[in-house]
């Protein structure tokens, strides 16, 4: 009986390292791929550049992938870090987006999911189900409404046009609702008691204690927003104010080499944030949907 | 001066159901009052109105002689030891003490020394820079104790704090409750379930059932002259006997119990005179420890025997009836008291308790 069992969990060790690598190569390509020089990138993949330039097609039968470079050289990085600002420009404005973003989703989610928690009735139950169908629903659905509030606002076309729908997503409220629900009540009611202000409650009981919903909250929109290419395309028609998922998007054969250095600086904000906050997320998500309220 | 005045309290929720129905009651200040009864009888209920948790549907509560029914609990000058501790999770047990001395702007220095003095009244002086999650279910009551009466409040509320103790804790606590109390001489409202924490905590104990007050009276009063069946049924343990039998009135009263006729004591003969109560079907009620063993009383068999340390308690079958006796362990006597062997036993005249079987209600309180 033993055998089957240990063949079983040798296969499912060797298919999860599968995929496990699977996920990792692309990852690991482009970190490695960022130290090579100009000439080796040129020749490991001009080819495929310049196949789809012609329009006939973008897979190229020469194609070399290489993950461990010829010779180790910063020259892309210099490349984009000193010589050339405008791809600094690029990651200034994803940052400008996402930060105002990420914050102004964790005041309104906090702030909204608090009031789920502490007046439940009808009328905050139909408002907190429209939330979720609003979740449900994906944002292609609403890039239209979107779009044309945007227009009607007179902010089309502006930062604004992302940061305020950002700002009022409605998952962080879902998440932040499910997770302040399982505060016990008696904890908010302890503090009435010592004399606690609806706004002490809030800010000196629940928040502290929703501290991973946050953190994971933060994780989640930082890199949902730091990915966005749909949104700035359509609202945002400025190309200098385009954030670098698009630029990066939309690179071009010449540049493949500084496109590698610039998608690792690109990984690099999300990365250290998930790494640092990596048990508050974990911890965070599995909280809130263990829905208990 | 801290009494508490319920004035015809009532608490409905969603407009049907009845928590707490038409509550009256005087505490005094300094007194000790438990509120006890099952789950669901009401009483956390009352003590949640009382603190201003819950809004009071029907009638008035004054604190102080000043009427509450529309102060906010923090205006109260009340504090509460909930069930649950109620800990905040992210503070040190000396933050959580300090928190309401901190929003009630005292200064650092009393803030200080108010802590420090109640963390030495409790024994937790070690504990102050711990986080809750750090400390046993013991040392948590402790905390919260000390959270409530840092404020050195006018009411004192506590809802089951016991209750999620071990047995062992649960009996130390308890004494710790007493002498707290002598110490803090301040009034108390304290809910419970059970009534061994009612009767030794109380100066007088509140018996609560299905919203609606069965009984106020100290201790001893609702151990010996319960009002009705539920009380007498609810306090006490072992729980009291009861025997469906019949009140004759001859020359004197008598109760028909199993073919017997069972005499009253003269004061229960003039409680009944005196209120004239016909002959009827009734409950009789008797103690356990008030059952005893006499060769010329009812025959039984012994079907369970509980050794409980410093007593017996002896489950005896006689005719469709059973009843509950203790007796005091005695090795000896112990072997003809084992499972199977025949007793005899008769009542205590002065100890009956006397249900009218329709009401429900003691006949001599009636």
């Amino acid at each position: 009986m033993k055998k089957p069992r240990l063949l079983g969990r040798t296969a499912l060790t060797i298919l999860a390292a599968v995929f496990a690598l699977a996920f990792v190569l692309p990852t690991l390509l482009t970190i490695t791929n960022s130290f090579m020089t100009q000439s080796e990138i040129t020749a490991n993949y001009g080819q495929v550049f310049e196949t789809a330039k012609d329009g006939k097609s973008y897979i190229s039968e020469t194609i070399n992938l290489k993950f461990i470079p010829d010779k180790v050289s910063f020259s892309q990085y210099i490349t984009v870090l000193f010589r050339s600002p405008d791809y600094l420009l690029k990651f200034w404005n994803s940052v400008i987006l996402v930060v105002p973003i990420v914050l102004g989703q964790l005041a309104v989610a906090s702030i909204a999911a608090y009031g789920f928690t502490r007046w439940r009735g009808k009328v905050s139950d139909v408002i907190f189900f429209s939330y979720v169908i609003l979740m449900l629903m994906p944002y292609q659905v609403t890039l239209v409404p979107n779009y044309l509030v945007s227009d009607w606002l007179k902010i089309l076309n502006t930062r604004w046009a992302i940061i305020l729908p950002g700002t009022f997503a409605p998952f962080s409220v879902f998440l932040l609702t499910k997770f302040m629900r399982r505060i016990p009540r008696s904890l908010i009611e302890a503090a009435k008691l010592d004399g606690s202000s609806e706004w002490q409650i809030f800010k000196n009981i629940c928040l502290p204690q929703c501290r991973s919903a946050l953190y994971s909250i933060a994780i989640l929109v930082f890199i949902d927003y730091w990915n966005m290419v749909e949104q700035p395309i359509i609202l945002l028609q400025d190309a200098t104010q385009q954030p670098l998922s698009v630029y990066l998007s939309t690179i071009n054969a010449g540049e493949i080499g500084i496109a590698f250095a610039i998608a690792v600086i690109y990984m690099i904000p999300g990365l250290l944030l998930f790494l640092h906050g990596e048990e508050y997320l974990v911890e965070g998500i599995a909280h809130s949907g263990s829905v208990k309220g | 001066m801290a009494e508490i005045t319920l004035t015809h309290v009532k608490k409905i929720y969603d407009k049907s159901v009845v928590a707490v129905q038409d509550f009256n009651m005087e505490i005094q200040d300094k007194e000790f009052i438990v509120l006890v009864g099952p789950s669901g009888c009401g009483k956390s209920t009352t003590l949640r109105m009382i603190a201003g948790l819950e809004e009071i549907s029907e009638g008035e509560i004054a604190i102080g002689g000043k009427v509450v029914n529309r102060v906010p609990p923090k205006d109260r000058d009340i504090a509460m030891v909930f069930q649950d501790y109620a800990l905040y999770p992210h503070m040190t047990v000396y933050d959580n003490i300090a928190y309401g001395l901190k929003l009630r702007k005292f200064p650092k220095r009393v803030i200080d020394q108010k802590v420090r003095e109640a963390a030495e009244i409790l024994d937790i002086s070690d504990l102050l820079k711990r986080k809750p999650k750090a400390l046993s279910g013991g040392q948590r009551q402790r905390v919260a104790i000390g959270r409530a009466i840092v404020r050195s409040p006018k009411v004192f509320l506590m809802d089951e704090p016991l209750s999620n103790l071990d047995a062992k804790l649960r009996n130390q606590m308890r004494t710790e409750i007493i002498k707290l109390r002598q110490r803090i001489q301040t009034t108390f409202v304290y809910v419970t379930h059970d009534q061994t924490e009612a009767m030794t905590l109380g100066d007088r104990i509140v018996i609560m059932k299905d919203g609606f007050v069965q009984q106020i009276g100290s201790p001893r009063e609702v151990f010996h002259n319960p009002a009705n069946l539920f009380v007498a049924g609810f306090i006490g343990t072992p729980q009291m006997n009861f025997f469906h039998c019949r009140l004759e009135r001859g020359e004197e009263y008598y109760v028909c119990l199993a073919g017997r006729r069972l005499p009253l004591a003269p004061e229960k003969q003039k409680r009944l005179a005196a209120k004239a109560v016909p002959p009827q079907e009734i409950v009789l009620g008797i103690r356990p420890e008030h059952v005893v063993l006499q060769d010329d009383g009812y025959t039984g068999t012994v079907e369970v025997t509980e050794m409980m340390g410093s007593n017996l308690h002896l489950h005896v079958r006689f005719g469709d009836d059973e009843a509950v006796i203790l007796v005091p362990d005695d090795e000896e006597q112990d072997c003809s008291l084992a499972l199977g062997h025949t007793v005899h036993f008769t009542f205590s005249s002065d100890r009956m308790h006397l249900f009218s079987k329709e009401t429900e209600r003691n006949l001599e309180l009636e």
